[in-house]
């Protein structure tokens, strides 16, 4: 027996085959079991793992064996092996093989700290087993991210502090879903119209044929669509097909109609068929008035198109992106350039005939473009007019999910066991929606929002007392916050939106009512009950829990625009909304400004809707869309390496937004390798295709690029804070302008829907400060805000001013949402009230001011509170002990970012901003013409942690 | 002394028509928002479309502005005393 066979390995199953062996492990780790030596394993291992050919795996398993041999240890572990497989790899220059084959785990010290002592990175959730175990599989998952979904410079650039990469623990769930709308369709003749995205309609069809391998077409029956001058016309077939990487191009015509088609797709001119790619701006192209073919003899032809050499009637190519391209931008170019030619056009063959007789048309191309489009399917849909509506709805973070949803298919979800029908009573329909959340919740990284809640609730609520409806009210609030009882304690992050009046995109929408049925009504019929909804709501949120606390979730986004000022009740109702936020502070006031209308929010994002698009939109139903990551840029870092030079701080600035760009286009293509295992994958529930589509659907994603610290680099940068010069503010805005359009720039070159957002940054803004002190310490003691003995120092969250500077609260949101337009993902400005219990007049009418006087798109004012715990009262301010029993065991509660949350579980940084911030009673607050009179005299600042 | 702001970008129609009214007054500066020197100060008189003109003093300061829209001359003279 040679030498080697005496070696016991001490086997922990790390090379289990398949995950449901390591998992069974996992959870019975006293199975352990004791192999034989066996050199064939590591040979086998290599090549399984790495791809290595049989001759080195076996030199290497032979190495590996001579060392064990050497060290003359008679038991060793798998781990032990595995290190020195990986070592035999890196002596080789084997990068990527190791890459491949390493091991991803923990130190025993690190699991004993998880498990002894409370993770900080979330304020949201508390120390508990399930947490422990969360914190565990984070650790692990975030290693797995930066070592195999991202590249190594975006890993590095993560590491070193350039950008942060949010929720990388939950790199394998989007970050959070939103909502979109794309086309209006409906039986022919029915008042249920549907809103859906091509890929929905397509997906709803029945009887797919195939006449080529990569072309699927589907005839529906007594189909209509809304075109784009909002008339009904047929739907004449639907097509899917890969799209083969082709290129697309955009036609316009002199008379104003345009396409965009594959470059090969067939365009009769003049002279010849020619593919579109070849067509030139001159060329004459025939179209076709389809209403004069079939004979209907209607007067005027809304609208025609290219023709196919085939001779298929109509042919209208698009996707997603084009949708957007070709309604927004293009449009006006077309317009334009038909202007242009106009005068020079000589009469075309059709103009010569003329006369009502003769189908076919000619007109001249005035435009030819090649356009970057992402998706991998092409979709055509032929209609009797050719022409679509197809709306342009932004798409960002968080969930703006339709209550219609659940309503409408009750719950039935691939985690679920056992199917619910649709709701027939409120509670059932409370019971489904916190089910549904807490399924969505464990897909999802980021917030999960609710559109329009108290409207969607109304049909349900038809007849009841008001007695009845509070209680239903409070059923819902208390089942929403106190579900953190599961995973982990972690409260299921949600946000209400909620409307006064009915808004106008929803009010023509057909209703649905108990049991998933029409109500025969639309929802502007409901606004009573919507109303009487949203003020018991606000009852419930004003009288706190059992102990008069402040709910900290379900979040309240009350939605302001100018129908709210036109409403019956309004003032009422907001002096109540105010009296909620004086005393509890968690009415989130969500400024929605002429044409833009938000339909989704959470802690600050938005989710814009067009005046022109809001027109045509029928039903709310499926809106969803998501956002897949955020990922946040180190501004100050960028200053330091500057060092004072614009030009390098601009290249900087624009390397940062390519790595961002980058960084999302991996995990894009990770999760979309997730996706493809559809039904029976670990993403089954976004699969899940209840209504004909995907839950998540990968091409309507949106990309976040958050910003952290702008005060900060433009201090580093000029000298002054934002606050302490117009020039100062106006560098700041120059840099997030510039943002703003390399986010243009990046969205055309990668066709991805990149914006900016003010990233809640509650753990990035102390990490990121961290590595500066490390990597640029010289430099950031000059600028970091905080306690730095006490390593209690952070960076100014996004764009916002100094938390600590010497301004009136109205100058701080004037200056503040002069970035707002520029980031479109959403934005906040934040009141810290302290332990002033400010007048709800004065919120009224600081609110009024804020909608009228600036281009804020939110403002929330949070006050402090302790909690002691012994008496269980809630007292105003924070304490270090309970105003009422004299307890020193109390804790204190505020808003750390976009929610509330206990200041024993903040991270250093965010204590240290507590201590910074300017607390404001607003008392002279509704006068916005003599900002002196808001000066900060008589506010105090907090003198303990 | 006031002077004007003005907003523009490419393809959009009625911005040459900006400029011309724009011309006939002295110290006008003209912001590209498509550039980020433009788009930055675009934002800081919370002009969100193109064209828009912008009458302001000596210091910077708003005195009136035309947002989406193009003025007459005379309109923007009354402005200037």
């Amino acid at each position: 027996m040679s030498a080697a066979s005496n070696i016991m390995v001490l086997k922990r199953k790390e090379g289990a085959e398949d995950a449901t062996d390591i998992a069974l492990l996992v959870s019975t780790s006293s199975k352990e079991e004791i192999n034989l030596w066996d050199k064939s394993k590591i040979v086998n291992s290599l090549i399984l793992e790495t791809n290595a050919s049989r001759e080195l795996a076996s030199e290497i398993a032979d190495r590996v064996e001579e060392r064990i041999v050497d060290s003359r240890m008679t038991t060793v572990t798998t781990s032990i092996i595995r290190e020195l497989v990986d070592l035999e790899l890196l002596e080789r220059g084997l990068g990527t093989m190791h890459k491949k084959h390493s091991h991803l785990g923990l130190p025993m010290y690190d699991v004993e700290q998880i498990i002894t002592s409370a993770n900080k990175e979330n304020s949201n959730t508390t120390h508990n087993p399930e947490s422990i175990n969360l914190t565990l599989a984070e650790a692990i998952l975030k290693e797995f991210a930066l070592r195999n979904v991202f590249s190594e410079d975006i890993a590095r650039a993560h590491m070193v502090g350039d950008i942060h990469l949010h929720d990388l623990g939950f790199i394998i769930r989007p970050y959070s879903y939103l909502g979109d709308t794309v086309v209006h369709w409906r039986k022919k003749g029915s008042p249920l119209v549907f809103t859906t995205t091509m890929e929905q309609l397509y997906h709803l069809l029945p009887e797919e044929t195939f006449p080529e391998p990569t072309v699927r077409v589907k005839y529906p029956a007594d189909l209509e669509m809304l075109d784009r001058r909002g008339e009904w016309t047929e739907i004449r077939r639907v097509v899917k097909k890969d799209r083969l990487g082709k290129q697309m191009v955009f036609i316009a015509t002199s008379d104003g109609k345009y396409c965009v088609v594959t470059h090969d797709h067939p365009v009769i001119t003049e002279d010849d068929i020619k593919p579109a790619s070849f067509v030139e701006v001159g060329d004459e192209v025939e179209t076709l008035d389809v209403d004069r073919v079939k004979g209907r003899g209607l007067e005027e032809i809304i609208l025609t198109h290219l023709v196919e050499a085939n001779a298929i009637p109509l042919k209208f190519r698009f996707n997603a992106e084009d949708i957007v391209m070709a309604h927004q931008r293009l449009q006006e170019m077309v317009s334009q350039a038909a202007h242009a030619y106009q005068g020079s056009r000589r009469r075309s063959r059709a103009d010569r005939r003329g006369g009502p007789s003769s189908a076919v048309k000619r007109a001249r191309v005035v435009m030819v473009e090649p356009v970057e489009v992402m998706d991998a399917y092409i979709y055509d849909v032929t209609t009797q007019t050719g022409t679509l509506i197809a709306n342009g709805i932004y798409s960002h973070n968080c969930g703006g999910h339709s209550l219609d949803y659940i309503k409408k298919y009750g719950i039935s979800l691939p985690n679920i066991t056992s199917t619910s029908r649709p709701a027939k009573h409120p509670e059932v329909l409370i019971g489904h929606m916190v089910k549904m959340a807490s399924t969505l919740q464990s897909h999802y990284a980021g917030a999960i929002g609710w559109e329009a809640v108290n409207m969607f609730f109304a049909p349900y609520l038809v007849g009841l007392s008001y007695d009845r409806i509070k209680q239903l009210a409070q059923m819902l609030i208390y089942e929403f916050n106190q579900l953190a009882g599961a995973r982990g304690s972690q409260v299921v992050f949600t946000d209400f939106n909620l409307y006064w009046s009915i808004p106008r995109h929803f009010r023509d929408a057909p209703a649905i009512g108990p049991g998933g049925e029409n109500t025969g009504k639309s929802y502007g019929d409901y606004e009573k009950e919507a109303q009487t909804f949203l003020k018991a709501l606000f009852e419930v949120y004003l009288e706190g829990d059992a102990m008069g606390k402040t709910f900290v979730f379900p979040k309240p986004l009350l939605h302001i625009n100018e129908d709210f000022f036109q409403a019956e009740g309004h003032e009422e109702f907001l002096d109540l909304a105010c009296k909620v936020a004086s005393k509890q502070g968690i009415t989130y006031f969500v400024f929605d400004r002429g044409d833009e209308i938000t339909v989704s929010q959470c802690c600050r994002l938005k989710l814009r809707l067009s005046e022109e698009d809001l027109k045509e939109i029928k039903t709310p139903e499926r809106i969803r869309f998501t956002a897949l990551q955020n990922i946040t840029i180190n501004l100050p870092r960028i200053a330091y390496k500057a060092n004072g030079s614009d030009e390098i701080l601009f290249n900087e600035l624009e390397k940062a937004m390519d790595l961002v760009a980058k960084a999302h286009l991996q995990k894009k293509a990770f999760i979309a390798r997730l996706l493809e295992q559809g039904v029976n994958g670990p993403l089954s529930v976004l699969c899940d295709a209840k209504d004909g589509e995907p839950y998540l659907r990968l091409e309507r994603l949106t990309y976040l690029a958050g910003l952290l610290g702008l005060n900060e680099m433009v201090q580093y940068h000029t000298g002054q804070e934002l606050h302490q010069s117009q020039e100062a503010l106006k560098f700041g805005l120059k840099v997030v302008a510039q943002m703003n359009l390399a986010c243009k720039r990046l969205s055309k070159k990668h066709g991805i829907r990149l914006v900016l957002e003010e990233s809640p940054a509650e753990s990035s803004g102390y990490r990121l400060a961290k590595l500066d002190m490390k990597y640029y310490p010289a430099q950031a003691v000059k600028v970091l805000k905080g306690n730095l003995e006490r390593e209690e120092f952070y960076y100014t969250n996004s764009v916002h001013l100094n938390v600590d500077a010497d301004i009136d609260y109205i100058e701080r949101v004037e200056k503040q949402s002069l970035f707002h337009p520029l980031i479109e993902a959403g934005a906040i400005c934040h009141i810290w009230l302290g332990e002033h219990e400010p007048d709800p007049e004065s919120i009224k009418n600081f609110v009024i001011k804020v909608y009228h006087n600036t281009r804020s798109s939110q403002i929330a004012f949070s006050p402090e509170f302790t909690v002691c715990n012994d008496c269980r009262r809630t007292s105003r301010g924070l304490h270090s002990s309970c105003p009422t029993c004299s307890s020193d065991n109390v804790y204190g509660i505020t808003r750390i970012v976009g929610y509330y949350s206990k200041i024993t579980t903040w991270n250093k940084g965010k204590v240290g901003e507590l201590k910074d911030r300017v607390r404001t009673d607003l008392k002279g607050g509704d006068d916005l013409a003599a900002p002196e009179s808001l000066r900060k005299a008589g506010l105090p600042k907090v003198s303990g942690g | 002394m006031q002077h004007l702001k003005v907003f523009v970008k490419q393809d959009c129609q009625k911005c040459p028509a900006a400029k011309e009214v724009a011309s006939r007054f002295p110290h006008t500066e003209i912001y590209d928002v498509e550039e980020a020197e433009g788009l930055a100060e675009a934002a800081f008189y919370s002009v969100l479309c193109t064209p828009s003109i912008v009458v302001v003093d000596e210091r910077g300061s708003e005195i009136f502005a035309w947002r989406c829209s193009v003025p007459s001359p005379k309109e923007v003279a009354s402005y200037f005393y």
